[in-house]
């Protein structure tokens, strides 16, 4: 597991209870003012994708040379995982932690789903970037993120294949078998006007299917279906594996992705097979002079291209930081000030807009469809 | 409870200092109360929240149940599935696909509602675990259901069989998941029987306080309330019993204090006017006693003057026969010398003077015994007492004294009989009344003392009559009266000048008169004069009387004994004169006399001679007579047969008992010479000294 400790603070040793964590703790940025190690300065965990930390560690950079900075120590825990086994261990010790109020992850729907419990249970906030599965909705008071719902991205994604897909174009519907996809299907399901596009395919796959007999058996399903298009409702790996045999087999078929598809994820030298896939995100990097600077400003700290995922921790990293200046030192401090935004409070100023959650913890937010290989060219 | 030990508070009501009884119940009552009320609230509690918790976790476990049910059932139609779509047509195979699908999102459901309980990191591991496997499962039976529809049968039955694989993966986490769960709800079983285990202490430490504090509260009102009520009660009992010493302790509560208290005050009260009662009961018996000794002394004053009176009319009675037995003893004595008349025939000379004189001397004599006989002191022992025999002694003793004076004492019909009484104090009655008559009948002048128109002279006439078995004598004089009849019977009242009378002489004859069973009245007769009359039981004439006739025939006797070779006698007698006086009388008897003056000459001649009769005198110097017949009744009882006291001293004490067992025992002095040789005959020829 690659370390990426940018500093480190010997005092942090005894406020970690557990001898696990801290091999896991891959990133910690020490306090933004005096009083580093102070058991009674607050806490702000990020445990997500390194791009997400990214994110994470330019809020709070950029809050410690603010104007009003405020006192806070952050610990950053790179936990990508598909799978809930690992979230839950990273969950684990960071509730462990004396002062944590905030924990900013993980990177998707399962692993965030599985975590939720544990940071509710321990009166931490969890704000998961872009979890969308819908079940979120349910995980607690403390559970927050910065999308909506899959059943919003599943009409928005019907409305693409509609709007995109000429009337009888077959669909190959396949979809990774847990959380996110099995909701993002439903909701697929329940918007698509499947007698104008009708499923001629419906196969789910798993994280770890991307064995060649697995893929092959795929392959064979679409062709034996005769899909016109395939609507991609799973992650990266995956697809990376299924794109270039699916050219190879039924040719350059459309495919739209979810928003699991971002260019974040992408492999750092994309394979020619990506090109023209469609795939939702939540931020158009480009919509305001805001997103662009913070784009230019990550670029310039990071070396690397921020997306959505990147925008949405970067502001819920500031907002809890928002949250610890206004006085909150404790998770349910914390919980209160972002249920007060848009309501006692005006909606917190985020990058990419103004940010205020649902009585669920959800925020309404929009779509943007984009496409790979013409970024310049994407709506 | 310490008797005698009086505490000052106590005795003071010290209230001020002690607790109130009822507000130490109250505080203790309350005390308990409370103490009970917040252990009954902290099991209410405990038994409310085990209660809530164990309907949570029987909630929890029949949801999961259910849930696991589900997930169960469901996953067997997903297989009951792929197992029918081998062999169906198309259309019949895509409704049980969507089947497979609904089924499969059911479970995913049923598996995250898992999601949101309360599971411990192992537990929530496991949980994504089964819903890993079951999307491995779902992803292989997808495939082989596709294979399937594509008429692959063969791969569609290799994806089938790796699907099973999967299944009993899914089976094995999601057994494992349920064993987890079940050793939760085991850790909850654990946890509530814990908490059922707290309650059970915690109800047997509420019984325990309970009865503690039950026992704590009676062991409070035994000693404050049950004991002290035991104390007062045992005082009371002491109290009652006489013992006014008790105290009670001051006590604690401020009821009980003010109850001891009171209970002492009082017991102080009680025992001040106790003492009180004491110091006067000894005070009225010490004049009581006074009383008495004075009483003594008037009684004892009174029979001083009774025998003043009466030894001064002894002496006139003695000095008339005294003077005639000097006069004739003299005349006796010139005519022997031939200074006399000349009258030398004894016989002559026995007639005119020595007859006269004997006369005189009998006369002496006989008053002498009647002294004696009313100044003996006796038992009151009532026995038949002869009625005229008693007033005869009075009348013999006073008989002169009325006639010096010119009275009349006179007794007519006076009845035979015998009354119930004792002789000494019914020979008082008399003389009492007769000498207060003498006393009132003195009281008349001399000069009208001579005799009234029948010639006879005024005085005292006792007459009787016998009614039944009562006696009635009347004693009826001719004086001026009584002045106050109703009176004359109480102690002290008198009418005589001083000196001459106590008052208690009639007093104590009425007492006495009482005491005989009878009464003795007072009134005045209607023609004159003071009547006094003495009722008395009559008495069974032979009971406890000497007989007479036991005494035995004297002239045989005598006859007998002058006839033979004279009896051995021995004479014990400290007088000379007497002792000679003996030795002339026994000459006659021809008897061999033996003389001792002393008791202890006699023991000597007893020791060294045979005697067959004694004749002993009571005073002697040295050991009396009595001494020595004592000592003979032990030593030699056959000579004790033939022993005759020869005294003078008939009214000793010592000898009353003896008198009383053997009246023959003694002859009184003087003697009649006749009955001194008969009784000393008798003894002599028959060693029999005594009737009984």
């Amino acid at each position: 597991m690659p370390a990426d400790r940018r500093t480190t603070s010997t005092p942090w040793s005894h406020r970690l209870r557990r001898r696990s964590l801290p091999f896991l703790i891959l990133a910690f940025v020490g306090p933004l003012t005096s009083g580093c190690g102070d058991p009674s300065t607050p806490v702000l965990a990020g445990a997500a994708t390194p791009s997400f930390l990214n994110g994470i560690r330019l809020a709070v950079a950029e809050q410690r040379v603010g104007e009003a900075p405020v006192q806070v120590d952050t610990i950053l825990v790179p936990e990508g995982s598909s799978r809930s086994a690992p979230a839950l261990a990273v969950a684990q010790d960071l509730v462990a932690l004396p002062g944590l109020v905030a924990v900013v992850g993980h990177s998707n729907s399962v692993a965030s789903l599985a975590t939720s419990q544990v940071y509710n249970a321990a009166r931490v906030v969890q704000i998961a970037p872009s979890s969308s599965a819908s079940l979120y909705s349910e995980a607690g008071p403390f559970s927050f993120r910065m999308v909506p719902p899959d059943h919003e991205q599943g009409a928005f994604l019907a409305g693409v294949v509609a709007d995109s897909l000429s009337a009888g174009t077959r669909l190959a519907l396949l979809f990774v078998n847990d959380d996110y996809g099995r909701g993002l299907r439903g909701a697929v399901l329940d918007h698509l006007d499947t007698e104008r596009h009708p499923v001629v395919l419906d196969l789910p796959h798993t994280e770890g299917d991307v064995q060649p007999l697995n893929v092959e058996h795929t392959l064979s399903a679409l062709a034996a279906s005769q899909a016109d298009a395939l609507l991609w409702l799973g992650r990266v790996p995956p697809l990376s594996a299924l794109l270039p045999r699916l050219r190879e087999r039924v040719g350059g078929i459309p495919v739209i992705g979810g928003d699991a598809v971002s260019r974040a994820a992408l492999p750092s030298s994309p394979d020619p097979s990506w090109d023209g896939v469609l795939y939702v995100d939540f931020v158009d990097m480009d919509a305001t002079p805001e997103l662009r600077d913070f784009r230019r400003r990550f670029q310039d700290r990071f070396g690397a291209d921020a997306s959505g995922p990147e925008v949405l921790a970067y502001d819920a990293a500031g907002l809890v930081l928002a949250a610890i200046g206004s006085g909150a030192r404790t998770g349910e401090e914390v919980r209160r000030y972002l249920m007060s935004l848009g309501r006692a409070r005006p909606p917190y100023p985020g990058v990419s807009g103004p940010v205020s959650f649902g009585d669920s913890g959800d925020m309404d937010r929009g779509y943007v469809l984009r496409r790979i290989g013409d970024l310049a060219g994407m709506p | 409870m310490t008797p005698g030990a009086v505490g000052e508070e106590a005795l003071a009501g010290g209230g001020s200092t002690g607790v109130s009884l009822r507000r130490r119940i109250l505080i203790t009552g309350s005390t308990i109360a409370v103490f009970v009320a917040l252990v009954v609230a902290v099991l209410l509690l405990l038994s409310l929240a085990a209660r809530n918790q164990l309907s949570a976790v029987t909630e929890d476990f029949i949801e999961e149940q259910r849930i696991a049910d589900r997930i169960t059932n469901g996953v067997m139609r997903q297989l009951a599935a792929t197992s029918v779509l081998r062999s169906l047509e198309a259309e019949v195979a895509d409704g049980f696909r969507r089947d497979f699908q609904e089924m499969g999102d059911e479970v995913h459901g049923e598996i995250r509602r898992y999601l949101f309980r309360d599971l411990s990191p192992e537990e929530r591991l496991q949980l994504e675990q089964m819903a890993e496997d079951h999307q491995r499962m779902e992803v292989v039976a997808s495939r082989a259901l596709d294979l399937f529809r594509r008429g692959l049968i063969e791969e569609g039955e290799s994806a089938r069989e790796a699907m099973f694989d999967h299944v009993l993966a899914f089976l094995g986490s999601t057994g494992a998941f349920l064993r987890m769960r079940e050793g939760r709800m085991s850790e909850l079983r654990a946890r509530q029987r814990e908490t059922f285990r707290w309650l059970y202490v915690g109800s047997g430490l509420l019984m325990i306080s309970l009865v503690g504090g039950g026992l704590a509260l009676a062991r409070m009102l035994h000693h404050r309330i049950a004991r002290p009520l035991e104390d007062l009660a045992g005082a009371t009992g002491q109290i009652g019993a006489g013992d006014l010493s008790v105290r009670l302790p001051p006590a604690r509560d401020l009821e009980l204090q003010t109850l001891t208290a009171g209970f002492n005050r009082m017991a102080e009260s009680l025992q001040r006017a106790a003492d009180d009662l004491e110091r006067r009961n000894d005070e009225l018996s010490g004049t009581l006693e006074a009383l008495r000794t004075t009483q003594a002394e008037l009684i004892q004053a009174e029979k001083l003057s009774a025998m003043g009176r009466m030894t001064a009319g002894l002496a006139h009675e003695l000095n008339n026969p005294l003077a005639g037995v000097v006069g004739y003893a003299q005349l006796l004595e010139e005519e022997l010398d031939g200074r006399g008349t000349g009258v030398v025939d004894p016989a002559a000379l026995s007639d005119h003077f020595l007859a006269p004189l004997l006369r005189e001397a009998e006369r002496a004599q006989h008053l002498v015994r009647s002294f004696l006989h009313f100044s003996r002191k006796s038992e009151t022992e009532l026995r038949p007492v002869s009625l005229e025999e008693a007033l005869q002694v009075v009348v013999s003793m006073r008989q002169g004294a009325f006639r010096q004076a010119g009275l009349r004492l006179e007794l007519r019909q006076i009845p035979g009989c015998h009354v119930r009484a004792e002789e000494q104090m019914l020979q008082g009655i008399f003389l009492n009344v007769v000498n207060n008559a003498l006393d009132a009948l003195q009281s008349i002048p001399v000069q009208e003392r001579t005799g009234g128109a029948d010639g006879s002279a005024p005085g005292l006439t006792v007459s009787g009559a016998q009614e039944g078995d009562r006696v009635l004598l009347r004693f009826e004089d001719d004086g001026p009266g009584l002045d106050q009849p109703d009176r004359v019977f109480e102690p002290f009242y008198t009418t005589k000048a001083v000196g001459e009378g106590t008052g208690l002489g009639l007093a104590l004859s009425h007492r006495f008169a009482s005491t005989f069973g009878g009464e003795l009245r007072a009134e005045n007769r209607r023609s004159g004069g003071a009547r006094f009359t003495l009722e008395l039981q009559v008495a069974d004439a032979g009971a406890g009387m000497v007989d007479e006739s036991e005494v035995g025939p004297t002239t045989p006797l005598l006859e007998r004994v002058t006839g033979g070779a004279g009896p051995r006698i021995l004479v014990v007698e400290d007088e000379e004169p007497l002792r000679d006086l003996h030795l002339k009388l026994l000459h006659r008897l021809n008897a061999s006399v033996f003389t001792a003056g002393t008791v202890r000459e006699a023991r000597r001649i007893l020791d060294e001679e045979e005697v067959d009769v004694i004749l002993c005198d009571v005073k002697m110097p040295g050991e009396s007579g009595l001494q020595l017949y004592r000592w003979l009744a032990s030593n030699d009882p056959d000579r004790v047969r033939r022993f005759l006291f020869v005294t003078g001293d008939v009214g000793a004490p010592e000898l009353r008992e003896l008198s009383r067992e053997r009246p023959g025992l003694f002859l009184h002095k003087p003697f009649n010479i006749s009955e001194y040789l008969t009784r000393v005959a008798a003894l002599a020829a028959d060693g029999v000294s005594a009737p009984g």
